[in-house]
Order: structure tokens, then C-alpha cells, then sequence
């Protein structure tokens, strides 16, 4: 592992200041003094209630275009998850909602084993011209 | 030199942190005097998904920058819903599964074929960030041309079998921070590349004017700050959550406002004190860093956290989430800010910071000097030139 020796974080590495007139606050410190203070009787807990959601996976924009189950979800204001949690509730949305069918052909979609034999291809494709333009 | 920069999104209205720093360090670059070029898909940003073309696709010149646009690859959006959750938690899923979960994640075949045509001609490829098919196939092509700007995050992603392979093949790795650098070698080994811990560029002259945020908005009094997409990645319910209950213990007249894409449920008890703004143009959010009381940053998924040098630059200290091991990093080390690991330290960090306003012009003014010492883009472009690029 080679590490290229940098300027960066000098504060890190100790009390390196560009400026010594200016006096870095110690945020541990302060930190420690604030704990300390509420350690004395008045600190509060976490607020109850329900826990956060779990970070939520991204939605790709069909999944929320008009007419899809989770926009109407979000149109009615139902709980949230009520997708995942009530079986079949998502396919029964979708039979009400769907869209007609396109008239055009889908996009071929993306797998895994598509691309693997594309970009080994490309792989390939590469080498064979370096070994053309070495050849020649 | 002639460099180009690999991206699934790009343009001034991609919102992302990732995006951001590609967008200022190609345009720093390339006013430098070297030719950059950038490789990107049609879509505008994560928030509106990748199959969504909103870019026309084919060749523009944008600030001084080549940008070739191309389509990314349709995918079946449920299984890759059900695949990105599993991941996402943490559960193992198949080489299968995984294979396919990488080539749906913003992957392009004609944006690979450009690469493999074009690449030649270029004497670096830098794939930004980690986890898309832009990046992990991508690479693939010229691996020794392969510089990855990975903004590593310790998530789910991270984990997949594809990525020690990723980290393997790149001739450099550049980091935003030492803890991401620190995590990176804690998940890959045998890493040949030489790694550069390079932080991020910073615009050191931003113009911000509080008081005119303040009269455009119509807003008095106080507020904490949140600046960024309200992604549950973000960490912003969380910051809502403790903001509400901050609100229920206490009777100051401070709020919490929010600028960014994308949408958050605010609850109704807390709506008088919590403020959505949504996105808002560059010059009002630089305004209002400068009228905010405090930057919370509680994201504990961040690879540099560019909003708290933009706070810090404004006059504004932060407080970010003690669980993220680089904004702490940053916090601690410049002096810039307060921490909080739970509810209490929240409360006690903003109270002691409304109360006492010496200490937060001496948080800001440690922050803004830690930015000019580290992340000016004068010596982040040569950074580039002689550790990144140079032999």
C-alpha cells in the first residue's frame, strides 16, 4: 500500500495553526462540560414514541409516477409499509391502476449475466486492438 | 493532459454530493489548462432514478467541460427494489442476485462502448462514486487507467463481492477524508493503488448575505439548518424527531429549517417550528448558512460533508452527528462545531450554542480557517496534478 504524502488535515496531527492568534475551541471539551451538566439530574432521554423508519431503498421513477401502488399509498395517506404488510394489497393497486399496455416493445432490461458478456466483449475487443497497433 | 471523469449523474441541477464534487473538481481541472472530459447517463440525479432521460443524449460543452450523455440500461424496478433492500439491510444475497443488482444500479452499455472506443485517448479514467454500474463495470475497461474517487460510505454496498475486485484494479484511490481512507482499508485488502487522501475543493468567496435570505423568505428568529437531500440515508428523521421533542421541552424561538430535494413527513404537533423550504437556488442556500444559528449536518453516511465547509465559510459552526466518523472527524479537528450522540447531547449542544454567541463566532471562524488551510481549490488542483496524476 503506498500512501502519497499529503498536507491535508494538519489540524489532526496536533496544534498546527495557520493563525496562532486564533484560539481553536476544544470540542471535546465543551462536549464533556455540556454531558456534565446534564449529568447532574436534568437529562433527558431519547424521545419516545416510534423508533425511525429503516433508511428506505430508493424509488426509480416508475414506482412513483402517477397511477402506480405506492403513489396512490401516498395519494390516500395509508400507514406506511401497509404495501409489505398487507398480502396482495400491492397486486390488488396495481390491477386497478395499471396502465394499458404500450403499444412499443419494452427496453431490454439490465442483468446481470447481459452485461458481464458485454463488457467482456469490450474487454476483449480492447486487447485485440493493442495487439493490432503492437502487431503493426 | 486529457482526462476524463465517469459519473451515473451530471449537470447543474444534479442535487448529490458526489455529483457536486465531480462537477467543481472537473471545472477546476479543466481551468487548470487540462482537457476533461465527462461520461455520464441522461438522467438529472438519484432523487428523479436513472431511467428517467431528462438530458438529450449526445455531446454539449458545459462550463469549459465536454459531456457525452448517454442512456442508461431499463431494469424491472421491483426486483431491484427487493434486491436494493436486502442489500441495504445487510442481508447476503446471491452472486446471481448481486450480479444482477449491479448491472440495474445505473449501468449503460453504450456509455461502455464509448468507453472502449474512446478510452485510448485519455491518460486517466476517474470513476465517481463506488456503487453504481458506471463505476463497477465501467472500470473494467482500462484498468490501468482507473482513478476511483469512491466517496465510501460503511453501508450495505460496501460489502458486495464486486467491490474488493473494484478497489483492487485502480491505479489511485482518492479519499475525501482519513476516516473513509481508514475504512476502505478495514474492508479491502491487497490494495495496489496508491491512495491519496485528497479532501475536496471548497468556493472560498461565496457571497452570503443572511439578512437578504431572511427578507426573501420571510423569516425571524433563530433556526438550526439542515442543507441536503431528505433521504432516510440522510439521517433526517432523525433530526426531526429530536428537533420535535427538542421543541416539546423547551420555549425557545428557535426553528428548524430545511432546504433540499425530495420530501419528509413533518409531524403535525411540530409543523409551527419545522420549515420545509425545498430546493433552493445555490446564492439562497449560500444565504442561508450565513442566517442560520447553527449547521446540523446528521448524516452518519458522509464522505466529506461539503454543506459544513460551505457553513463554516459563511460564519455558521455546526453540529453533527458524533456516529459518522468523518464529520466528527472534521468537527473535532478544526473546532468548528459541537457533536451529539443522542437526544441529550442534541438538547445540550443547542442550548449551550443559542446561549452562548462568543463561542459560536469562535466555532465559525476555526471552521472557516480549516477550510483554507485544506480545501482551497488552488491547492486541490495541484493535489490533482502532482499526487493524483503525476508519475
Amino acid at each position: 500500500m503506498i500512501i502519497a504524502p499529503g498536507l491535508w488535515f494538519h489540524y489532526l496531527d496536533g496544534p498546527n495553526m495557520s493563525n496562532p492568534a486564533l484560539e481553536r475551541p476544544d470540542v471535546e471539551a465543551l462536549l464533556a462540560e455540556i454531558r456534565a451538566h446534564y449529568a447532574q439530574g436534568c437529562r433527558p432521554d431519547e424521545p419516545a414514541g416510534v423508533p425511525p423508519p429503516p433508511p428506505a431503498p430508493p424509488l426509480p421513477p416508475a414506482a412513483t409516477e402517477p397511477g402506480t401502488a405506492w403513489n396512490l399509498q401516498r395519494a390516500l395517506a395509508l400507514p406506511r409499509n401497509i404495501l409489505r404488510r398487507v398480502p396482495g394489497l400491492r397486486a390488488a393497486i396495481r390491477g386497478i391502476t395499471r396502465p394499458p399496455p404500450a403499444l412499443t416493445a419494452p427496453a431490454p432490461s439490465a442483468t446481470g449475466r447481459a452485461i458481464e458478456a458485454r463488457i467482456q466483449a469490450l474487454v476483449l475487443k480492447i486487447k485485440s486492438r493493442a495487439a493490432e497497433d503492437a502487431a503493426s | 493532459m486529457k482526462v476524463a471523469f465517469v459519473i451515473p449523474f451530471f449537470g447543474a441541477q444534479a442535487s448529490g454530493g458526489a455529483e457536486a464534487l465531480c462537477r467543481d473538481t472537473a471545472t477546476h481541472l479543466a481551468q487548470s489548462g487540462i482537457s476533461v472530459e465527462i461520461l455520464t447517463t441522461r438522467a438529472l440525479d438519484l432523487a428523479h432514478g436513472w431511467d428517467r432521460d431528462h438530458h438529450p443524449a449526445g455531446t454539449t460543452q458545459e462550463d469549459g467541460l465536454t459531456v457525452h450523455r448517454f442512456p442508461a440500461d431499463r431494469f424491472d424496478h421491483d426486483r431491484f427494489n427487493r434486491l436494493n433492500s436486502r442489500i441495504l439491510a445487510g442481508e447476503a444475497v446471491s452472486l446471481d442476485d448481486e450480479n444482477d443488482f449491479l448491472a440495474m444500479h445505473c449501468s449503460s452499455v453504450p456509455l461502455f462502448e464509448h468507453l472502449a472506443d474512446a478510452g485510448a485517448d485519455f491518460d486517466w479514467l476517474c470513476f465517481i462514486p463506488y456503487l453504481f454500474g458506471t463505476t463497477v463495470h465501467g472500470s473494467r475497461l482500462w484498468p490501468e487507467k482507473t482513478i476511483l474517487i469512491p466517496c465510501l460510505h460503511d453501508e450495505g454496498y460496501a460489502r458486495l463481492r464486486a467491490m474488493p475486485p473494484l478497489f483492487q484494479r485502480a491505479r489511485r484511490i482518492v479519499f475525501n477524508a482519513r476516516a473513509e481512507q481508514r475504512l476502505c482499508n478495514d474492508l479491502y485488502r491487497d490494495l495496489d493503488a496508491r491512495q491519496v487522501l485528497l479532501g475536496a475543493g471548497v468556493d472560498t468567496d461565496l457571497a452570503a448575505d443572511g439578512a437578504r435570505f431572511r427578507r426573501k423568505y420571510g423569516i425571524e428568529g433563530p433556526f438550526v439548518l439542515y442543507a441536503g437531500r431528505k433521504a432516510a440515508g440522510k439521517n433526517v428523521h432523525t433530526l426531526i424527531r429530536y428537533f420535535s421533542h427538542y421543541k416539546q421541552r423547551t420555549r425557545n424561538a428557535l426553528r428548524l429549517i430545511l432546504i433540499g430535494p425530495a420530501e419528509i413527513p413533518i409531524p403535525p404537533k411540530a409543523r409551527e417550528h419545522i420549515l420545509d423550504l425545498g430546493f433552493v437556488p445555490r446564492a439562497d442556500k449560500n444565504d442561508a448558512y450565513s442566517a442560520a444559528t447553527v449547521l446540523c449536518q446528521p448524516s452518519v453516511n458522509e464522505s466529506f460533508s461539503i454543506v459544513m465547509m460551505e457553513s463554516w465559510m459563511s460564519g455558521t459552526p455546526c453540529l453533527v452527528n458524533g456516529r459518522c466518523a468523518v464529520t466528527r472527524e472534521h468537527a473535532v479537528g478544526s473546532g468548528g462545531g459541537l457533536i451529539f450522540e443522542n437526544y441529550a447531547d442534541f438538547e445540550g449542544c443547542l442550548d449551550y450554542l443559542l446561549e452562548h454567541e462568543d463561542m459560536r463566532d469562535r466555532m465559525a471562524r476555526a471552521g472557516r480557517a480549516y477550510v483554507l488551510e485544506n480545501c482551497t481549490w488552488q491547492s486541490i488542483v495541484a493535489r490533482y496534478r502532482e499526487q493524483v496524476f503525476g508519475a
